[in-house]
């Protein structure tokens, strides 16, 4: 009887383990292939000339990397991103502050606003790119004769001080909604009695924000703050729909500076030793969205 | 006391209207200019048109490049949910037992998680030349990818979610002598509707709306183009012509705006919970 039992739980077990395998073979064979396959090659070619095409090409060491840090053009195209990011975050925080306190605290057709401040989330960049870029090529320049201001008269895009703005509008246009709805809800984890007692004891809405919301919603402000951050560095899609890069290589993003080394201008692997640059700096931001979303964890 | 607080509501309210005006303003122009014809369109850009005017559609809808499109995304969009939807359950449950006693298991969760960390951008250059080598530049290839990058956050979603659920079920059911193939598909996967829902939302609006990734496999020819795509080429093509460009930008918003008015709650929560542990 006992024994019976042994080589029955073994069979099972058996089974078990034969099952759970076969479970886990397709994705990790498509994760290798497609994913790992790629990036252990890519960093492969970062240390060789091959310029994508080419039947020879020959190991040339870290000098990919060392041309990096004294290529105009990267620089260039990287402080494209930071600054990019910086306004990006700033512009899509103070609104979707704004916005998540006003709806938080509206009591009239509340499904309908939420429902269509929320739909742009759900558009794709490129589509939205291709809409502004009509609006400032006629509405724009419609408006700026209207109002008899100069410098809405020409096409922003084709500014080059402007043009980033423009890109930046269309951004923030899609970007704005997710952050909102976190805040909304990060919003209504306050409780009712603090925010009441608060007002007996005759705080003013400045002095409510500072002491008690923004403290219940920092843990949220910071991975928006983060999220903002990655896609900053990584915008590429309202580029191409915008400005393709332009006007004179103005609104270059590192993303687009790549591809076009890469697949244009014959520097295959030295575009593949920017990208893995570039992976560091995002992988490090990552890190840090995955430690504070597990951190919010505490907080609820 | 009373009329102060009326005056915060009036504020408020202006606020979120004129907010619902920038959202709809783009839109509306979108609808609108579909409708104009391109002498219409220079003399009054803000507008109403005079009247609906459906040749820019009709000129659209009677060459086959919109629908082949649309088509290809939803192939595309459609067979690589599918999918995740069978593939990312399966390895999730299996790492999640497993995790805790193999050593192989836990190395392959931190493995496939640490996919997350990657930017697209340092795979993409030989990720191309991969697949052109493999010639699988096509909707084939481009399902392959999407499964592929899909799987590191499926995984970390899935695998924090089952974790949560006791094992008890699962080890009654062993007793009864279920197989572990029926056990999954009769209890666990059932339980885990929730957050296969989370993932499938947002991967299918990334699937969909993608543009970078097919612009790198599917730009070979017209026939395997996407609906992203579909637009870009059109707007090359047709950059005088803006009154169709509109209409084709319609035509590609029409599809997600029907699924945002019938699965907008779902969407929405899906969105939120992929953003935040994403």
């Amino acid at each position: 009887m006992e024994s019976h039992q042994i080589v029955k739980s073994r069979n099972y077990d058996k089974e078990r383990r034969l099952t759970h395998f076969l479970y886990v073979l397709p994705s990790t064979l498509l994760y290798t292939v497609f994913t790992i396959v790629p990036i252990v090659s890519g960093l492969y070619y970062s240390f060789t000339n091959w310029n994508g095409i080419s039947r020879v090409y020959k190991y040339i060491g870290v000098q990919n990397y060392l041309k990096i840090f004294s290529d105009r053009r990267f620089i260039k195209a990287i402080s494209f991103n930071i600054t990019y990011a910086a306004m990006l975050i700033l512009c899509v925080l103070i609104l979707a502050v704004i916005l998540a306190l006003a709806l938080n605290a509206n009591r009239f057709h509340r499904t309908f606003f939420q429902m269509t401040y929320f739909f742009p989330a759900c558009i794709s960049m490129l589509t939205i790119g291709l809409v502004f870029n009509y609006i400032y090529f006629q509405g724009v320049p419609a408006l700026g004769y209207a109002l008899n201001i100069p410098w809405l008269q020409k096409n922003i895009l084709s500014s080059k001080q402007l043009a980033v703005y423009g890109i930046l509008i269309a951004n923030i246009w899609k970007s704005v909604a997710i952050p909102t709805v976190l805040i909304i809800s990060a919003l209504q984890t306050i409780p009712n009695e603090i925010i009441e007692s608060s007002k007996i004891d005759g705080a003013n809405a400045f002095q409510r924000f500072r002491h008690i919301i923004f403290r219940f919603i920092l843990p949220t402000l910071s991975i928006i703050f983060v999220l903002l951050l990655k896609e900053g560095l990584m915008i590429y899609d309202y580029i191409v729909a915008l400005t393709g890069g332009g006007p004179a290589g103005a609104t270059e993003s590192i993303t687009m500076s790549i591809y076009r080394q890469g697949f244009e201008d014959m520097k295959f692997s030295y575009a593949i030793s920017q990208a893995m640059i570039v992976a560091v700096i995002i992988s490090t931001v990552s890190i840090f969205q995955i430690k504070m979303s597990s951190k919010k964890k505490i907080y609820d | 006391m009373r009329s102060k607080l009326k005056l915060s509501e009036v504020i408020r309210y202006t606020l979120l209207v004129l907010g619902t005006v920038t959202v709809f303003f783009p839109l509306y122009l979108t609808v609108a200019s579909s409708f104009k014809t391109s002498s219409e369109m220079f003399s009054d850009f803000f507008g109403l048109p005079v009247a609906l005017n459906w040749s820019n559609y009709s000129s659209v809808l009677q060459a086959p490049d919109y629908l082949m499109a649309f088509s290809n995304s939803v192939i595309i969009t459609g067979v690589s949910i599918g999918f995740m939807m069978l593939l990312l359950p399966m390895s999730s449950y299996a790492i999640a037992r497993r995790m805790k006693h193999s050593k192989i298991y836990n190395i392959l969760y931190f493995f496939i998680v640490a996919g997350i960390f990657v930017p697209f951008q340092v795979k993409m250059l030989p990720m191309v030349k991969l697949m052109s080598a493999m010639g699988i530049m096509n909707q084939f290839g481009a399902i392959l990818i999407y499964l592929a990058t899909s799987t590191c956050e499926g995984v970390f979603l899935m695998v924090g979610y089952l974790q949560a659920i006791p094992t008890d079920l699962e080890e009654a059911a062993y007793i009864d002598g279920a197989s572990t193939n029926k056990m999954f598909y009769q209890i666990i996967r059932p339980m885990m509707a929730p957050i296969i829902s989370t993932v499938v939302i947002k991967n299918s609006l990334w699937v969909w709306n993608d543009y970078f990734m097919p612009s790198l496999v599917l730009n070979q020819s017209k026939a395997v183009q996407t609906l992203t795509l579909y637009q870009y080429s059109f707007k090359l093509e047709n950059s005088t012509n803006y009154t169709i460009i509109f209409a084709v930008v319609a035509l590609s918003i029409l599809p997600i705006t029907i699924s945002y008015l019938i699965f907008q709650k779902k969407i929405v929560s899906g969105l939120m919970d992929g953003a935040i542990k994403g």
